[in-house]
Formats: C-alpha cells, structure tokens, sequence
C-alpha cells in the first residue's frame, strides 16, 4: 500500500510544487542528482534545514525592523543569507520575494519594504507547510 | 581534472583536495559540502570565520583550499580572506548570493582566487583545483627566481625530515608519510614562497642543452633519454642545494650520473661509454655506477643505506642516499639517492621517500633552473612523460600537476617523483613546451616510465594527503562540535518551533491535504500527518546531524534529539491514535539516522586507519582526544548514542 501511492503522491506533490512556482525544478533536480547511496536523506535534510533557518530569518528581518533604530546590519545579513539559501535550495518565490525585499530597502523605500516583507513571510509559511508534507512523504518511503 | 578513466594520478588528483567551507548558512553549508564529496574532495565546513582561522592556524598544511561566504556574522568574508592570504598563504575563493559587481571586485582586490555566484553549482566547484595549481606554481616561479642555496638547503631539510617518515614507513605508514610528506611540501612551498625557500630542480636551457648533446653523443635512445632526464629531474631536486653550490655543470653532471646511474640499473646502460660521452668526470661516473649498482637493490621504499649513498655522488653533498623507493627500476635509487642527496640536512630516510623526490625535485629544479624556462619545458616534458608512461595514459600529459590524492598505494616514492615531476613540470612549464629533441619521444619514454607507472599513479600523495585531511576533520571535529553543539541545544528548539508549527498548522494543513492533494485515505492522510509532524522534527534533527557530522557520525545529536522528538511527537501522535504506525515510522527513521551513520563511521574509519603514518597517528590521536575532551567520543567510532536511540522510543 504505501509505497507505491506514496510515490505516486510524492511525485504528484512534487510536480504540483513545481507548477505553483513554490520550488524552481532545475534547481530540485540538480540537488536530487547529488544524493546518492551514502547520503540519502539528503534532500529531506536539506529542506528541513532550510525550512527551519528561514524561519529564522524572517524573523529576524522583523525583528530588526521594528527595532528602533532599525538594524540594517542584521536586516542586510539576514536578507543576504535568505538569499543565498533559497536559491540553493531553490525556492523560488521565497527567493523572488527577498530579492524584491532587498530592493526596496537598499532603496529606502521602508513602507513598501514592510509591505514586502509581509508578503514574503506569507508566501514562506505556505512553502513551509507544503515542505513540511513533501518531506514527510519523502521520510514515509 | 580528475577524469573517470584509466586509473593513475589524474584519476585520482583533483582527489583528496582539502577543502575548508566557510558559511555561516547551514543550508549553504550542506549542499557546499555535498557537491565538494562528490567531487571526491576532502571537506571541512565550519559556519564561523573565527573557527575557520584557527582550524587553519592550528593545521597550517592541512588544507589545500579555502572557500568562504562574504557575509558572515563575526567577521566579514575578506577580511577572513586576508588573513588567510597573509598567514597562510592559501588560495580563497569567495561565495555570495550578491553578485554585484561591488562585491566580486571587492573580492577581487582582496585576492581571492575565485568568486562563486550562489546557487552554486558542482561543476564550478570541480575546476578549483586549478586555484591550488596555478597558487604553488607561482611559488615554485618564486623560488626559482631567488634560487638561493640557503634556501634550498632549508627546504631539503624539511623534505629530509618529511622524509623520515616516508622511507621509514611501511605501506601503510609509507602512505601516511607520503601524505605527511606532501603536506609538508605543500606547506613548505607556502612557508617557501614567502621566504623564496623552494629548490627545485630547473631544467635549465643550459642543462637541456648539455643533457640533449650528451644524449646524442651517446646514442641513447629517446626513451632512455627521456628517463635519464626524469631520473635527473628526481634527484637533481634533491641534490639541488649541493648542486647549486657546486654550480650547475657539476649538478648537471651530478644527474647525469644518477640518470646514467638509474639507467644502468634499468637498462644496462654502460655507465663508462655515457659518462665518456658526456665527459663525466670519471669520479663522477664511479659514484654513478656505485648508486646504479647500488639502487637496483634498494627497491622499495627503504632509504638505501645512507653510508653507501653517500658516497655516490662526488658532489659536495656528500650525502646523496640513494633513496629508494620512487621506481623500481630506473628511479629507483636514483631519483631518490638524489633527492636525498641533498647536501645539507638530507637524512637517509628521507630520500627514500616520494615526498622527498619530490621536493628534491622542487629544489633540483631550483637549482638547474637558474635559467629559466626551458628548464621548466623540460620538466613538463618529462612529468608528461612520466604521466604517460604511468597508468594514466591520460592525454593529461598537459595537465601535470596531479596532485596526487595521496590514497595511493605504496610506490610512492615513484609515484612521487613523478607527481613531483609533474608538478615541477607544471610549475616550470609556465614556459610552454620548447623541449623538442628529447620530448619528442614520449610514447617511447613509456618504457621505463612503466614502472614507475604504477608508482605514480598510486602517489598521488603529492599534492595532499587524504589521510591528513579526514585527519583533519577529525580535529576539526571538537571545532565543530563544539559550535555545532550549541546547535543541538538550539536545534531542538527550532525543531520543536516547526514541530509546533506544524501543529498549529495541523488542522490548517489537514485542509489543505484533503483539498489540494490527492492522498488516498483519510487515514493515510493521517498517517501522513502524523508522520509529516514527527518527521519533521526527525528531519530537522537528522538534518541537523547530518550538516554537522563529516560522515564521521556527529550525529551524535541526531540520534540523541529524534529521541527527544520521537518522544514528543509519539504522545502528539498518539493522541491521533496513530501512535503505533507513527512510532514504527520514527523507530525506521532512527534506524535509518543510525544506519546512515555506519556506513559513513566505518568508511572514515577505515580511511582513518590507512592514513596512519606516524605523524598521523600522533595528530590522529591528538585529535581523539580533542574531540574527546570535547565530549564527542572517537571520531571515528559511533558515537554511544546509538546505545541510546531506538530503546529509548516510548511506543
């Protein structure tokens, strides 16, 4: 029983990811090609790790928001780091929303940043949750 | 590249590289990590600059490469990456998920090497041995150019000392030595371009010259020629410093007779007839044909008597040991009776030792290459040859510097003076291909070269030694422990917060589950959740361990925290009723954390074993103790956790 539909449901999930834009296929692919026998929990690790410092980071990035004065350092790590992990692990529209993020503050723009960062925490707890399935289904195999 | 044919040095080089990962992104940090495995490379990741410089000042040769983020929380990526050009001298590439231009310039003029755009992918990270190459060729150029004897003559020292351990060694330890020996070297040539110590033998036009006229006169054919210079090339690196001192006729004279020397032994070469060609002194040649006569003897990788040795060359040095071991049948004593021979600090064991081949190399071609590049043309010939005649068979012959990944089998000596050549070759070559005459005849120099073939195919140890480095690691290991440590207190926490996520998600994803996705049952979706909940926190755990652990089972935390979870989760679980599926689930997912594990344990403890040498076994053990004291256990054992895991989960 499990496995099979399992597979099936994981496959399901997986290409629904990718056609919601949630994780860019090249990227998933790519990093599939590097698990191998040594190591195969590899993606489920990867995404868990990711899924957990994202978290993070967002928070982070609000909290230095709403300090006073705001702390552009942290705020700049932290967006740098968002960055740099979700193109590794190819999440894209996270990605797409910290690029966006980026911007608006290196231009000053604070209200649109907010506004941006909102989003951006919007659109990372629904990657989260979908995650969170696929790699439970990836663990149930 | 390291190729996937024929096996032999360019197999294994880029191989065995040492790599250290600098990223303060655990997520970076694991895929870096995972594409550097696949390339075969030798990987330590720290998420600190701070810990990163001193696993670096600690271990100035353990590691070949330094790869690091530009954004890192307690320091800023370049200025790590100038420290680390001013102290030890390692070639830095930069990371960044910036790629503006700004920030790659900055790189640029801080000196890193290279400067890699996130996401990174492997295919950028199989080429940056390149960066290691181009770093000790510049060296040697270095070197080359201030030439001084002192130099030389500390540099032999070092390489003496290097190699003691490799001629005393046996296989294993002989390995372990080489690799020490390697290290050194490489650690030497970074210690060296500061203080301009490399010798290294140069081929020098003047040499070639005399060695081409020689060789005609002689009518020694093309293959044998070519040996001859190899064998001359081994050992005049080692006899370099003397060399130098006696000036370049007689270290020319010098290998010549250890080439006419190792050629008699191989080839029946009548030393007299050569030597009368050649106009070798007659006290010259006599000392040839005694370190011929006595090399063919000395195979293996025990230094030749050193009284003997020393006698055989009328050079200054009076020390020329014959050392053995680099090939067995030409090069044998001769390369290595050079290399040892260097004047000064040369100790007997030494010379037995690839390593030390190597480095006599190194100091030989310093030595004769007082002129230049052809020299340089010549050695690269010569290590071509020598990569042909190999195993390799690679049409690597261009890509010379195989540093070797040290996994090698026990020629080293052979495997050495050929990498070393090679690397020489590679070093000096920055001239291009001008040796024509001899060169030419690089199929036929296959012959000899055969032998020394699987010598050097298996030495790899030149560049780096994978014993050091999963050494390496493994002092790492305490390092990172103890700031990954911290992450399993923090790590639980995370996990738990996903965990509570989740389950505050719970009811919100159970919809979305039954909505969106086509789970089959209910009860699977259950299941499923359940499992999602549990696995969660399992994977964080598990992923967790598993950035942190180097395939030596630092999941240690792993294990220890899915207990942990698997507890909360079971009774969270339960409550779905679901708690016997999802206990088994969890029960297989600790197993599999465990058996994970093992593989990686008994691997790195095998690896651990072999590279033993003597120094490695005292780092090995050092290092055990590190991690010890750091609570960790033997790195290479599993770690008691695993007492732990499964009996502990409440079903």
């Amino acid at each position: 029983m499990a496995s099979t539909s399992l597979r099936q449901q994981l496959s399901i999930m997986r290409q629904s990811l990718f056609d919601e834009g949630i994780l860019d296929h090249e990227q998933v692919s790519y990093l599939e090609t590097l698990e191998n026998e040594d190591d195969p929990d590899f993606i489920e690790n990867v995404f868990t790790l990711f899924l957990r410092d994202s978290s993070r980071y967002i928070d982070s990035i609000e909290k230095a928001l709403e300090t006073s004065p705001i702390d552009y350092p942290v705020m700049e790590i932290m967006m740098y780091r968002l960055k740099g992990s979700s193109a590794s692990i190819g999440a894209s529209k996270i990605n797409g929303e910290t690029n966006i993020l980026r911007k608006l503050f290196h231009d000053g723009d604070m209200e649109s940043g907010k506004a941006s960062l909102q989003k951006l925490k919007a659109e990372h707890a629904t990657f989260k949750e979908k995650l969170a399935v696929y790699v439970g289904v990836i663990l149930a195999l | 590249m390291s190729t996937a044919s024929s096996g032999g040095v360019s197999d294994q080089f880029p191989a065995g590289l040492r790599v250290l990962v600098v990223d303060d992104d655990p997520t970076c940090l694991v895929i870096l990590e995972k594409m550097l495995r696949i390339c075969l490379y030798e990987v330590t990741k720290c998420n600190r600059a701070e810990i990163a410089l001193s696993l670096l000042r600690e271990n100035r040769n353990g590691y070949d490469i330094v790869i690091s983020d530009v954004h890192m929380p307690d320091m800023d990526g370049f200025k790590l990456l100038e420290l680390i050009g001013l102290e030890m001298d390692l070639p830095v590439i930069m990371m960044s998920a910036d790629d503006g231009k700004n920030v790659v310039m900055k790189g640029v003029t801080h000196g890193a090497c290279d400067y890699l755009i996130k996401p990174i992918r492997i295919e950028a990270l199989k080429n940056i041995w390149q960066h290691v190459v181009r770093k000790r060729k510049n060296e040697w150029k270095d070197l080359e150019q201030s030439g001084s004897v002192e130099e030389g003559g500390d540099r032999q020292q070092k390489q003496s000392e290097d190699a003691d351990y490799s001629s005393s060694a046996n296989e294993g330890s002989w390995k372990n030595s080489k690799r020490r020996k390697d290290e050194e070297e490489e650690v030497d040539e970074r210690d060296d371009t500061s203080t301009l110590k490399k010798p290294r033998v140069v081929w020098s036009v003047e040499l070639h010259q005399q060695f081409v006229a020689a060789v005609n006169q002689l009518g020694i054919d093309k293959k044998h020629a070519m040996d001859i210079r190899r064998t001359i090339l081994g050992e005049v690196r080692l006899s370099g410093v003397s060399q130098h001192q006696s000036g370049m006729g007689n270290s020319f004279i010098s290998t010549q007779e250890a080439t006419y020397g190792s050629l008699s032994s191989l080839n029946g070469l009548d030393l007299q007839t050569l030597a009368a060609a050649s106009q070798i002194p007659a006290q010259s040649l006599a000392t040839l044909q005694a370190a011929g006569l006595g090399r063919s003897t000395a195979k293996p990788r025990m230094p030749m008597p050193i009284v003997d040795q020393r006698n055989l060359f009328s050079f200054e040095n009076p020390k020329l040991r014959f050392g053995e071991g680099q090939q067995q049948h030409l090069n044998n004593g001769k390369q290595i009776n050079l290399l040892h021979g260097i004047p000064t600090t040369m100790e007997p064991k030494q010379l037995a030792n690839m390593h030390h081949s190597a480095q006599s190399l190194g100091s030989m071609n310093m030595q004769l290459n007082a002129h230049g590049d052809q020299s340089g043309s010549l050695l690269m010939q010569m290590s071509q040859q020598q990569s042909r005649g190999q195993i390799l068979n690679e049409a690597t012959s261009s890509q010379v510097p195989r540093l070797p990944s040290s996994i090698g089998q026990p020629i080293v000596n052979n495997a050495l003076a050929s990498g070393v050549l090679a690397r020489n070759g590679l070093a000096e070559s920055g001239r291009g291909t001008g040796f024509n005459p001899v060169s030419q005849s690089s199929s036929t120099m296959n012959f000899p070269l055969n032998t020394t073939a699987e010598l050097t195919a298996t030495s790899f140890a030149l560049g780096s030694a994978p014993g050091v480095p999963s050494l390496t690691s493994k002092g790492v290991f305490p390092e990172e422990i103890n700031s990954e440590i911290k992450g399993p207190g923090g790590f639980i926490m995370p996990s738990y917060d996903i965990f509570s996520d989740l389950q505050h998600h719970r009811s919100h994803d159970w919809e979305l589950q039954n909505a969106g996705m086509t789970f089959n049952g209910s009860q699977q979706t259950n299941s499923l959740q359940s499992n999602v909940d549990v696995a969660s926190s399992v994977l964080a755990h598990q992923g967790f361990s598993s950035s942190q652990s180097n395939g030596q089972g630092r999941n240690i935390s792993a294990v220890g925290k899915p207990m942990f979870s698997a507890g909360d989760a079971t009774e969270h679980v339960n409550a779905q009723s679901h708690g016997q599926p999802l206990n088994n689930f969890f029960a297989e997912n600790l197993v599999r954390v465990k058996t994970e594990r093992v593989p990686d344990a008994s691997l790195q403890t095998t690896l651990f074993n072999e590279q033993f040498g003597q120094e490695d076994l005292m780092s090995a053990l050092l290092k055990q103790q590190q991690q010890q004291q750091a609570g960790i256990g033997p790195a290479e054992n599993e770690f008691d956790f695993d007492g732990y895991s499964l009996d502990n989960i409440p079903v």
